[in-house]
């Protein structure tokens, strides 16, 4: 039997049964590696997971070697729709001393879809630009 | 070429070279009223953007029944394909409803709107945050 909830459109209605269940982590966490060898954006996201919460490890394509972002804590975690325990997304942001990335992923049939929106906030003239990019999972 | 502060290659941008530089976006490529492709949604129905004053304005009407939800204006931000691109792309946007929060972000691929929806509840009511896609055709080109 559904109960009276607030929501914005008509996927937001749910069950009672399957209400304050837990997300489980396990399908994101591990190292993904970009499907383009060739990649001039990221070249490996690494997630961990410590007492239910996310954290993101970005490492950048760059000569000679990958430029290391740090390590930061989802802001969110997202099923892949509200009946479900399965964590297939998440967003986060990175700031920089020339601007900041906000990231958003998700998992889609195997693959970490990784979009980035780069601002800038140097002055540089560059243009503040989106972009997408596909990653598989090491060692499966 | 000169060196600018990055953090992956393709943040490199060419000064001197032949490559326009970037800056100033324009969004005319996805203003417009975009039509889900799934007439049947449970999501979203349709968004609308418009310019207004230099920044871009988003309207997002929700699947309600009997008619859609009208979640109010909220201003897009605007990002192009690349550093050096002057179009616009892609956006995203934040749409704060109390109960719950949505970030949007969507990118035109092929002339259709792709929309990622991050729907995060802040109610208690127990419903778990969740990703969503959809799919959108422009209506008046």
């Amino acid at each position: 039997m559904s109960q009276y909830i607030k929501k914005v459109k008509a996927e937001d209605r749910v069950e009672s049964s399957i209400l304050n269940r837990t997300s489980d982590l396990s399908r994101l966490v591990g190292t993904w590696v970009n499907t383009n060898h060739a990649t001039r954006g990221i070249a490996r996201v690494v997630l961990t997971a410590t007492n239910g919460k996310l954290f993101i490890s970005v490492f950048g394509a760059c000569d000679p070697a990958p430029c290391d972002w740090g390590k930061v804590e989802a802001d969110t975690i997202y099923s892949d729709n509200i009946s479900s325990q399965n964590a297939s997304a998440f967003t986060a942001r990175y700031q920089f001393d020339f601007g900041k990335t906000q990231l958003q992923a998700n998992w889609n049939q195997g693959l970490l879809v990784v979009g980035s929106f780069s601002t800038y906030t140097d002055g540089s003239g560059r243009s503040n630009y989106f972009s997408r990019e596909f990653f598989r999972q090491q060692g499966k | 070429m000169q060196t600018l502060s990055s953090m992956k290659t393709e943040e490199e941008l060419e000064v001197e070279g032949s490559r326009r530089r970037g800056g100033t976006i324009t969004s005319e490529s996805l203003l417009g009223t975009w039509v889900n492709t799934n007439s049947a949604t449970r999501g979203i129905v349709k968004v609308v953007l418009t310019a207004s004053d230099g920044k871009v304005v988003l309207k997002v009407f929700g699947s309600c029944d009997p008619d859609p939800y009208d979640w109010g204006e909220v201003n897009a931000s605007i990002f192009a394909s690349d550093i050096h691109s002057n179009e616009a792309t892609a956006w995203s946007a934040f749409c704060e409803f109390g109960f719950m929060d949505i970030h949007l972000q969507a990118h035109i691929r092929q002339g259709v709107l792709i929309i990622a929806k991050f729907d995060r509840f802040k109610d208690e009511s127990g419903r778990v945050n969740y990703f969503s896609k959809e799919f959108f055709y422009r209506t008046d080109t």
